[in-house]
């Protein structure tokens, strides 16, 4: 991890023009990602994950304004380092479109087009990324089918989404994500939709992609457990601030933020089936009224009426070694291990 | 192949079906009307100066069989229509329905099949560019013209134009024929002066035809723009006119195809109007003339069946379309 | 969660409270205000409605504002084919404070080739006065002369008249009247029917479903216009004009079902394997009462949008079959009525007042299209009001 990172995100702030007014939806948002390493993003829906996840690609929808010192910037071995929000035709685009950056969705079924072969759009992917044949981008995508553990590739590859098992979706998804040896993978949610057993296997298959590939992966889902089983770092985002980032181990043995803590206490513990679920009190706020200060303290059990949190924003404070929370420094000690 | 003969073979026999069902709903329709063909005729007669009597109209009863049970009068009328393409004989003016239609049938249908495709010719690229433009101007323009396109009702174009065309030009334009050929064999001389005038007609039903086909494929595009596979494909560089075409418009295009023999059932529903305007004596006004002058339930029934018939045939050819454009109803089919 | 409460002073505690019965206001809106407060937001459809509740008012108080029995009984035989007259407040011979129109006089010599010419007499002026005495009619159970305007001598054709002499501006008025009610009727009608049909289709699914859906898809293969001409056609004459006028309704109301019927249909296919039909089926609910109390009540928003959507297409099948003769006839007023004689090209050239009625019929029935789809933005937030 010493690596230059394959992609840095600084200050990105995303808000989305409404009638109703300027809506933030993503706000001081900052990581890395080192090739080969897999970063969760860990939020409730409404948390700007995915908001976060698309302005990658730029796919976020019109009506999306981006602040003008916030920066996501890409190192690829071919062209050197990319500002992905400084492209702007969509020609420029291409590069982080299915070139360089992949994405899987979470709905496999919805994400393939319904009148057109799995076959036919993943060939058509290739040749625009690459310089193939038709012939050479069959061949190849024949191949990715195999490798991603569906059966009878060659006959799957002229068959429609329709006709395709969820799972089976899934893995085509991947595969024709990988396709292109994408620097960078972007799951969003890809297991959500996925019966438990189903969610295993992809969650295994991805794994066994990371180390052959070596590329490194955004996951996106709101689902601790499948986290810990795939990710390296987490970031858990909450009304789109990162409440707490660092090594998944760390953050999930010793949450420090009271967010993150909420989160881990509403899991059901299997070895425990007695203790009680303590759910996180409150609601989301509607998105039109941000709270101000720490964008947690309306929710926040432990906080003394009148604190810090109330007005100002904490700082990102390290808790231990790559272990950051948005935490006032006078707190780190209390949450240090 | 085989199998999709067998849903093209299926869905034939849905189709005759439903012309069996529509005749059965007509004929009885015409039934349920006041008075019999024969009390019609002979009335009609009575006003040409000959007498008539119980008696007589029991004994054209029984010559027409009207005294027959309803169903074996279905049963007989559907059979010749179906068998032998006969409709039978007017009621009053007496003389074989097919004989009166002639080709004037198959002029109205081509005027208003013709209409329909210049409305989706229309209405395709610009319903598609539309749905695609962020242009507020274009959208709200466009929305005000097929708008205007349903509330101006097409008698009303029709009076609009006839009004300009007798000021300016001294002819109002009317009937598909100019006087000289309105009797005449067909030959090249009348086929063009009957282009000259069919295309007033063929404008008039397109035009509210266009509003409500312009309205039909915007939203289904504005419904495919919005689903995830649109964007799945933009985060595989697709973009622009590649996108467009071969992702949202290309899916769109099962239910354009759908949505076709509702659009020439809504034309037939204005062709009598617009041919009262017009006096063209073509089906639509041979229909208002059966009904209105005489109250020939026999000429009227056989002209709603045609009509019917001719959306019929459209819905089985649109059915087998999009089963060769969409493979999920083809796969289906070829599955069953 | 309680350290703002706690922390704000009082003033702005009640502020506080304030935010929070609107928050709450907004959770606990129903279907039909959220609708409402979607609705406005949309400046074009909040103009179309002031349009059309303009229209609406007008329709209902058409005899008060009409100055002359639209029928033949109140026809200005001196004035035929006359043209529209619009009061003014000055002519050559000076100003007055009171509107005033001119008077006319109709000659036939030989000068005019023995035709009947109207002339404007210049110094005739002839007062326009208001809340004055005329015709008699019913609001209701009461019985009325008061108009709301008139002329002190002769008569005031703000539209000028037709060939028989009557008022376009009192018939355009009642004929906004007749083309809402027969909308009215109509809608309703086929808002039974729908009702009735899709809601046994939707409800019941299954073969049920397939044999009503079979027969509604025969049904709407039939070019109904045509169909209905027909049915039209055999009309006897002698039934009076209010027969002849619910006739027509209902004909027209038939006309509409099988679409509507299809929407109440998918409605309720949707949400009859919904959780809290299952609840109401265990405590013992008939199917009707669940129909009704239950499913019902969960769509009624989109029915409403449906049916003003579909209001404008009943106003057009009435004008278009009264237009070709076989819907309303005189001396019952719509659109369609008066439109009947303008095709002939004596009136195309010289009448052209007799297409006034169609501004206000198109300005109708845009009305309620532009409502119709405001609605449907508005009920339906995710469709059409992006881009």
């Amino acid at each position: 991890m010493t690596d230059a990172p394959l992609i840095s995100v600084k200050d990105l702030n995303i808000r989305f023009k409404t009638d109703e007014g300027l809506i933030t939806a993503v706000e001081n948002v900052n990581f890395d990602i080192a090739p080969g390493e897999v970063l969760g993003l860990v939020g409730e829906s409404g948390s700007g994950k995915s908001v976060t996840a698309k302005s990658l690609m730029q796919l976020n929808a019109g009506n999306t304004v981006y602040d003008t010192e916030s920066r996501i910037t890409l190192s690829t071995p071919e062209r050197g380092t990319i500002e992905v929000l400084e492209l702007k035709r969509e020609k420029d685009m291409e590069v982080i479109r299915g070139g360089a950056i992949s994405m899987i969705f979470q709905e496999p079924m919805a994400s393939f087009a319904p009148a057109i072969s799995v076959g036919d759009q993943m060939v058509e992917q290739l040749l625009i990324h690459t310089d193939m044949t038709k012939i050479e981008a069959r061949e190849l995508s024949i191949e990715m089918l195999d490798k991603t553990g569906i059966p009878e590739p060659a006959k799957r590859f002229d068959q429609y989404a329709f006709e395709f098992s969820g799972g089976m979706r899934q893995r085509a998804m991947i595969a024709m994500a990988l396709s292109t040896k994408p620097r960078l993978l972007i799951a969003d949610e890809p297991t959500t939709a996925l019966d438990v057993t189903i969610q295993a296997q992809v969650l295994d298959l991805m794994r066994d992609l990371i180390e052959e590939f070596g590329m490194g992966i955004l996951f996106i889902t709101h689902d601790l457990g499948v986290i810990a089983q795939i990710a390296d770092r987490v970031s858990v985002m909450y009304l789109g601030r990162i409440m707490e980032t660092g090594p998944v181990r760390d953050v999930i043995r010793n949450p420090a933020h009271a967010y993150t803590q909420g989160l881990i206490n509403a899991l059901p513990k299997l070895d425990d089936l007695d203790a009680p679920l303590t759910p996180i009190s409150g609601d989301i706020p509607s998105p039109l009224e941000r709270p101000s200060g720490c964008v947690f303290h309306p929710r926040n059990p432990n906080l003394q009426p009148g604190s810090r949190y109330e007005s100002e924003v904490p700082p990102m404070s390290e808790i231990s070694p790559g272990h950051y929370a948005a935490l006032f420094p006078e707190d780190v000690e209390a949450v240090r291990p | 192949m085989v199998q999709f003969l067998q849903f093209a073979l299926v869905r034939a026999g849905l189709a005759l079906f439903t012309l069996l069902l529509v005749s059965l709903i007509v004929f009885s329709l015409m039934e349920m009307v006041p008075g019999t063909c024969a009390e019609r005729y002979l009335a009609f007669k009575n006003t040409q100066g000959s007498g008539i009597s119980v008696a007589d109209i029991e004994a054209e009863e029984k010559r027409l069989g009207l005294d027959r049970p309803f169903v074996v009068r279905w049963g007989s009328w559907v059979g010749n229509v179906f068998f032998k393409g006969e409709f039978g004989d007017s009621c009053i003016l007496r003389v074989n329905i097919n004989q009166l239609l002639g080709d004037k049938f198959l002029i109205s249908a081509a005027i208003c099949l013709t209409a329909l495709i210049f409305a989706y010719l229309i209405a395709v690229p610009v319903g598609i560019i539309s749905a695609s433009s962020n242009s507020a101007l274009l959208n709200d323009s466009l929305r005000f013209v097929s708008y205007l396109g349903l509330a101006l009702p097409n008698f009303l174009l029709a009076l609009m134009i006839m009004l300009v065309s007798t000021v300016l030009f001294g002819d109002s334009l009317t009937g598909l024929f100019s006087n000289e050929y309105r009797d005449a064999e067909w030959s090249v001389d009348k086929f063009i002066n009957f282009l000259s005038r069919a295309w007033l007609p063929v404008f008039i039903l397109g035009w509210s035809a266009t509003a409500f086909a312009l309205q039909t494929v915007r939203a289904l595009m504005l419904d495919e723009n919005d689903k995830l596979y649109v964007t799945a494909a933009r985060a595989r560089g697709l973009y622009g006119r590649r996108l467009l075409w071969r992702y949202p418009a290309r899916h769109a295009l099962g239910p354009i195809i759908n949505s076709l023999g509702f659009d020439l059932n809504r034309i037939f529903n204005e062709l009598p109007i617009v041919a009262l305007i017009l006096t063209l004596t073509e089906a639509g006004g041979l229909l208002l003339e059966a009904l209105a002058r005489s109250n020939d339930q026999q000429l009227a029934g056989a002209i709603i069946f045609l009509l019917t018939a001719t959306i019929v045939a459209i819905n089985f050819a649109t059915d087998i379309a999009l089963a060769l454009v969409d493979p999920r109803i083809r796969k289906s089919v070829v599955g069953s | 969660m309680s350290a703002q409460e706690s922390n704000t002073g009082t003033a702005a505690l009640t502020q506080e409270e304030i935010s929070q019965r609107a928050k709450e206001a907004y959770f606990t809106a129903s279907q039909g205000q959220l609708i409402w407060q979607r609705f406005r937001k949309n400046r074009t459809a909040m103009i179309a409605v002031v349009i059309l509740f303009f229209l609406i008012f007008v329709g209902l108080i058409a005899p008060f504002l009409s100055p002359y029995d639209p029928t033949i009984a109140g026809r200005n035989k001196d004035y035929e084919n006359g043209a529209p007259q619009i009061p003014m407040f000055c002519d050559d011979n000076g100003c007055s404070a009171r509107p005033f129109i001119h008077g006319v006089k109709r000659e036939r010599s030989i000068k005019t080739n023995f035709r009947w010419v109207t002339t404007v007499d210049p110094d005739d002026r002839r007062y326009v006065h208001f809340f004055v005495d005329g015709w008699e009619y019913d609001m209701g159970p009461f019985t009325f002369t008061t108009h709301l305007f008139g002329v002190d001598d002769g008569k005031i054709h703000l539209f000028g008249t037709d060939n028989a002499g009557k008022d376009i501006f009192s018939r355009t008025l009642h004929a906004i009247y007749t083309s809402l009610a027969v909308g009215t009727l109509g809608v309703l009608i086929s808002f039974v029917m729908a009702l009735m049909i899709g809601g046994i289709a939707g409800y019941f699914g299954g073969w049920i479903d397939s044999i009503i859906q079979m027969i509604t898809d025969a049904i709407r293969t039939v070019p109904i216009i045509p169909l209905f001409m027909a049915l039209a056609a055999f009309i006897p004459d002698e039934w009076s004009s209010e027969t002849r006028f619910f006739f027509i309704s209902i004909i027209i109301g038939f006309i509409n079902w099988p679409t509507l019927a299809r929407r109440v249909r998918t409605h309720l296919l949707v949400e009859r394997n919904q959780e809290y039909v299952l609840a109401a089926q265990l405590c013992g609910a008939s199917a009707g009462h669940t129909i009704r109390r239950h499913l019902l009540p969960s769509f009624t928003s989109y029915i409403i949008v449906d049916l003003v959507i579909s209001f404008p297409y009943i106003v057009l099948s009435e004008t278009a079959l009264s237009f070709i003769g076989l819907g309303l006839k005189d001396p019952v007023n719509s659109l369609g009525v008066m439109l009947q004689n303008t095709t002939s090209a004596d009136v195309l050239l010289n009448y052209q007042w007799y297409f006034i009625p169609v501004l206000f019929f198109i300005a109708l029935v845009m009305a309620f299209v532009y409502v119709g789809d405001g609605l449907r933005d508005a009920a339906d937030p995710y469709s059409g009001t992006k881009k």
